[in-house]
């Protein structure tokens, strides 16, 4: 189920014999997924490869993947804390309460965990990335390049952060074709490339032309591929499943965060408990200052024509710089007709919190409801 | 508009119930010699692993990812052509086959249980495919070639079910073949003589061991090739994830159970169960449904359905003691 | 040539032979695997044996194999009342998921308490989900002649897809803690650790470790067991002896269903403390333990002798997974070797093996 395997051979010789290797840190990873699953959690252990290659022989990281979000997360956890490992980065939303759990009883450990907004104790901190962004863009591409006007959407389970992004897909793309009409289909898995191909298959058997996708593999991409529609990687670049299929990729770089935490740890500046919760967009602050956590990658300028493409890429700018919101409140309706309550109390967008974060609603102009 | 959705819904069916056809007609051969080997699931996967393997190191090409921190990559060429497909296939066969081997000799040999061998058989093909398996991350295979190619479209509606892949007839054509030689020839008639009564077929100087040998290597390399089809072609694209295969060989059973060992009702059942497999996600925006129909009822359907069925057929017990073979998964004992 | 001779009555002896056969096989084979498979065979192989006391938390590290020895073992113990009766059930997978989800249930039904007193009720909810849920393969059985293996093998599924459909569908949490979950037991209703910091070694192992006991005992020293034992060995004479075998049937259906979903209802309370999907509430224990009633060979003894074994074997692979970077496959490796090599030096137990040299007729003896 789970497997450890090694970077780089001369890693691999220079710690296979002893556990107490002379690295000052040694930094653990819980993967959801496996590494090879070419979306979510490939970029984290890119991420991982990343702190390898900054910091050289001062850290050592290790992985666990496939870890399922229950008991067995707290065992793997616990595991990692228990073989010395000094900060641990749990990076699925369903690790959520298992993190809270080891960190309460390994207060010297320190955890970050990817996605999740409950810290209970001191050494526990949270991040994410504001993917919604991207999704923004992928709503512009959408509603210029769809004929059937039908929006296939796989979504993976409901939660605040995958309604995020059909919020700010679907208001993004009616924005500019009032017809389009989004259709989504859960497959309750984060990761399952059967289920995922089958959910692009029903989407583009009833009509659909474009797939979006919330969930990790590259499947629908390859099944959009083979029958000719168009669609969006996500996670990492996944144009080379799909070379005519692929729009654009929403990559998730996790890169210069994890750097920064592992050098926060190493100075002793690392901070963790209530307040310790970092979001970045395409940009670190959202102001345009510092590369994010949201990169858009291999735009297809050739499916897309030079105007879209313009179009496309002065939108990204427009919010790396913070100048366009992906949720503005002009014409922001509830699907119930109502308006949201900071909209209504005259904010000019939605706050982070509490709405982003807890968001458990559909925007007007989608006519499904959220499973229960 | 309608047509059409309904020949691309039946290729959707088709696509779930051929390896789930493939597997169970190997094991249906088994059980009619008598053996009861559970290991299907464990078969499925090694076939399904040593496949896309294979298929990934028929034919590679270098390449670059950009945005990949600069890392290089293995990428399969655009396609694999019908040849070596048919290669692929045979090895993830072959490797059902050795797994079956294994089988074969704790049951015939140390005459060990079968339902414990078989349940052994299904977790070391999980263990070994979850050890071996991992980092094929770089790894990609080339797409299948299809029949059609590009001149689907001339066809119409009906382009996507005659450009399916061509086992997917062959394995129709294979389990009625099957069956048929079952209850046509003599060969078969020496297999459901071995699996009704094997002391009689001993005493009548019929090779009980070797029969049986024999049909365990055939539904070895059927669950083999069926995991090569789910690896690569039933997702439309080949790949690999460790439990690909999901419970594919436990429903393979279910369904003989749901044929009562008859082949041409085994090809009934899978349309049945590739059917309601196929229809999860294509009823789940259908309003007006119960709200347990779908996340519920129709993913439990191919297991309930032959509970359902067999308990009605065994109520008449002389339907089960005509097509069930008398001596399955007991134990052979020559008497010497 | 070889020619096998079953043994007219098997000894203690032999049964230790064979066991001594298995053993040998198991540790021998694992090891080449392991030597195969792993990057720095020889740290691996001490650590493995030896994890506890490699520089983690020593009661940590066992209470993590002891409380999956828990469960394996109580579930083993069932089934192999099953398979001594010559009764298949392969579903206990189910019947645990099925006790889990009847513990939640009666706790809703009890208008969600936080009182002490909820727990054994949780308990029995959990017992009778699970003996519900196998009495389906046992009714089908007794009243229509259905195949029990594979009703109880299908039931799994279903209870799997229920898992599922709860914690989506009606008892979902309002805030969505995860993906898909219901509400947590509160505090006062969970199954407490009792060392703290160690949340593996809960009140539920003690109680498991009392329910394997009594079973075992009745087993070993009752009726019932006594009707078992004539059972196993020797079918005819327990019709002889007046035992119907419908009864028998309900009997250790019923029992190994209530012993997986008390199973259940206590991994609910003591591990997770919600429902949730199959993948992260399953963990495979109903599966496990049918390798775990063959290597014990059916017997009380072996059966917790093996479940701990499997237990220990499972918590050193996970620690070399984190410590060494090595491959925690070597658990499945060694769990499916040490069934093989169970099953296979059974031949041992039952047969007197006899060397006929290379003379005889070969074609007779194959």
């Amino acid at each position: 189920m789970k497997r450890v395997s090694s970077l780089l051979a001369a890693a691999a010789l220079s710690l296979g014999f002893a556990s107490g290797a002379s690295a000052e840190l040694k930094i653990g990873f819980i993967y959801v997924g496996p590494v090879e699953d070419l979306g979510w959690t490939f970029r984290h252990d890119e991420g991982r490869k990343a702190i390898e290659q900054h910091f050289g022989n001062k850290v050592s990281t290790t992985f666990i993947e496939n870890v399922p979000e229950g008991p067995a997360a707290v065992d793997a956890i616990t595991d990692l804390a228990e073989t010395g490992h000094g900060l641990i980065f749990t990076t699925s939303f369903g690790f959520m309460n298992p993190t809270n759990t080891v960190a309460a009883n390994y207060p010297k450990v320190k955890f970050e965990h990817a996605t999740g907004f409950t810290r209970n104790t001191d050494n526990m901190a949270t991040f994410s990335a504001r993917f919604y962004e991207g999704r923004v863009i992928q709503g512009l591409i959408a509603s210029k390049m769809t004929k059937t006007n039908k929006i296939g959407y796989i979504a993976s389970f409901p939660i605040p952060e995958v309604i995020r992004g059909i919020n700010a897909f679907t208001f993004e793309a009616r924005k500019h074709n009032p017809n389009i009409e989004v259709d989504i289909r859960w497959v309750f898995s984060w990761f399952d490339p059967a289920k995922e191909a089958e959910a692009a298959t029903a989407l583009i058997d009833a009509g659909a032309d474009i797939i979006v996708q919330h969930t990790d593999s590259p499947a629908p991409v390859q099944v959009a591929e083979s029958r000719g529609v168009y669609a969006f990687g996500q996670a990492s670049d996944m144009s080379r499943f799909g070379p005519n299929a692929h729009l654009v990729s929403i990559v998730d770089n996790w890169d210069s965060y994890y750097i920064d935490r592992v050098q926060a740890a190493l100075d002793g500046t690392w901070n963790g408990g209530a307040a310790a919760d970092v979001w970045w967009g395409l940009s670190k602050d959202g102001k345009g200052n510092g590369i994010g956590m949201v990169e858009m990658a291999s735009y297809n300028e050739k499916a897309l024509g030079p105007d879209l493409y313009a179009e496309a890429i002065a939108l990204e700018k427009a919010l790396f710089s913070g100048a366009r919101h992906a949720f503005p409140c002009a014409g922001l309706k509830k699907q119930d007709g109502s308006i949201p309550e900071e909209c209504a109390s005259g904010a000019p967008h939605l706050v982070d919190f509490p709405t982003l974060v807890t968001k458990d609603w559909y925007i007007e102009g989608i006519a499904q409801s959220i499973p229960k | 508009m309608e047509w059409a959705y309904l020949v691309l819904t039946l290729v959707s069916v088709l696509n779930f119930a051929t390896p789930l056809l493939l597997a169970a007609t190997g094991e249906l051969v088994v059980e009619k010699s008598g053996v009861l080997n559970l290991g299907v699931e464990g078969m499925m996967i090694v076939g399904a692993m040593t496949a896309y393997f294979v298929g990934a190191h028929i034919d590679l090409e270098v390449c670059t990812v950009p945005h990949f921190s600069g890392v290089g990559c293995l990428v399969g060429t655009s396609s694999i052509p019908m040849e070596r497909f048919a290669i692929v296939v045979l090895t993830g066969g072959l490797a059902g086959m050795a797994l079956s081997f294994l089988f074969a000799l704790l049951v015939l040999g140390f005459r060990s249980n079968q339902v414990a061998t078989g349940l052994g058989l299904t977790l070391l093909g999980l263990t070994l495919t979850n050890a071996l398996g991992s980092g094929s991350g770089d790894l990609k295979v080339g797409r299948v070639d299809t029949l059609l190619g590009t001149q689907a479209s001339d066809w119409g509606i009906w382009g996507p079910l005659l450009n399916m892949n061509p086992m997917v007839w062959l394995t129709i054509i294979l389990c009625l073949t099957v069956g048929w030689v079952l209850t046509h020839t003599r060969l078969g008639l020496i297999i459901r003589a071995v699996g009704e009564n094997h002391d009689s077929a001993h005493t009548l100087g019929l090779p009980v061991q070797w029969v049986r040998l024999g049909a365990i290597a055939f539904g070895g390399l059927c669950a083999g090739m069926a995991g090569a089809y789910i690896s690569m072609i039933q997702i439309g694209a080949p790949l690999w994830k460790e439990g690909i295969t999901a419970g594919a060989g436990w429903l393979a059973l279910a369904l003989i159970l749901f044929a009562t060992w008859r082949a041409e009702r085994v090809v009934l059942g899978a349309l049945i169960f590739g059917f309601t497999l196929a229809l999860e996600l294509r009823l789940q925006t259908l309003a007006g449904l119960p709200s347990w129909f779908v996340p519920w009822l129709l993913p439990s359907l191919p297991y309930l359905i032959p509970i359902i069925v067999l308990t009605l057929i065994s109520l008449d017990a002389r339907v089960i003691r005509r097509n069930a073979p008398a001596s399955l998964g007991k134990l052979f004992e020559p008497i010497s | 040539m070889i020619r096998l001779i079953r043994r007219a009555d098997v000894t203690a002896i032999h049964s230790l032979i064979s066991i001594a056969v298995a053993a040998v096989l198991t540790l021998v084979i694992s090891t080449i695997v392991l030597f195969l498979t792993a990057k720095a065979p020889v740290d691996a192989l001490m650590q493995l044996l030896t994890y506890p006391y490699q520089g983690g938390t020593v009661i940590v590290q066992w209470s993590k194999a002891l409380n999956m020895a828990a469960y394996l073992g109580v579930i083993g113990l069932g089934l192999s009342i099953c398979y001594r009766a010559n009764v298949w059930n392969i579903g206990a997978e189910g019947q645990f998921a099925m006790g889990g989800i009847g513990a939640f249930g009666t706790w809703l039904l009890l208008g969600s308490p936080t009182a002490w007193w909820a727990i054994p009720c949780l308990i029995m909810g959990g017992a009778f989900a699970g003996l519900l849920w196998a009495s389906i393969p046992a009714l089908l059985k007794t009243q229509a002649n259905t195949n029990e293996l594979l009703t109880s093998l299908m039931l799994v599924y279903v209870a799997a897809q229920t898992l599922f459909f709860v914690s989506n569908g009606p008892w979902q949490a309002p805030v969505r803690y995860s993906p898909s979950q219901t509400v947590f037991l509160p505090e006062s209703v969970q199954l407490n650790a009792i060392i703290p910091g160690v949340p593996t070694f809960h009140m539920g192992l003690p109680i498991a470790l009392g329910l394997f006991i009594v079973i075992a005992l009745v087993v070993l020293y009752t009726p019932f067991g006594y009707r078992l034992k004539v059972t196993e060995t020797t079918p005819r004479a327990a019709r002889f002896a007046g035992y119907s075998p419908r009864v028998t049937v309900w009997a250790v259906f019923l029992l190994s269903g209530a012993m997986a979903g008390a199973m259940g209802a206590i991994y609910l309370m003591g591990d997770i403390g919600y429902v949730t999907e199959e993948s992260n509430f399953l963990r495979g224990f109903g599966f496990s333990a049918i390798v775990v009633a063959f290597l014990g060979r059916l017997h009380p003894v072996g059966i917790l002798l093996a479940a701990l074994l499997l237990g220990y074997v499972a918590g050193g692979a996970s620690w070399i997974q984190a410590n060494l970077r090595e491959d925690d496959s070597i658990a499945g490796f060694i769990e499916v070797i040490a069934l093989m090599s169970t099953l296979a030096s059974a031949l041992f137990l039952q047969y007197r093996v006899q060397w006929r040299g290379f003379a005889t007729q070969p074609q007779e003896n194959r």
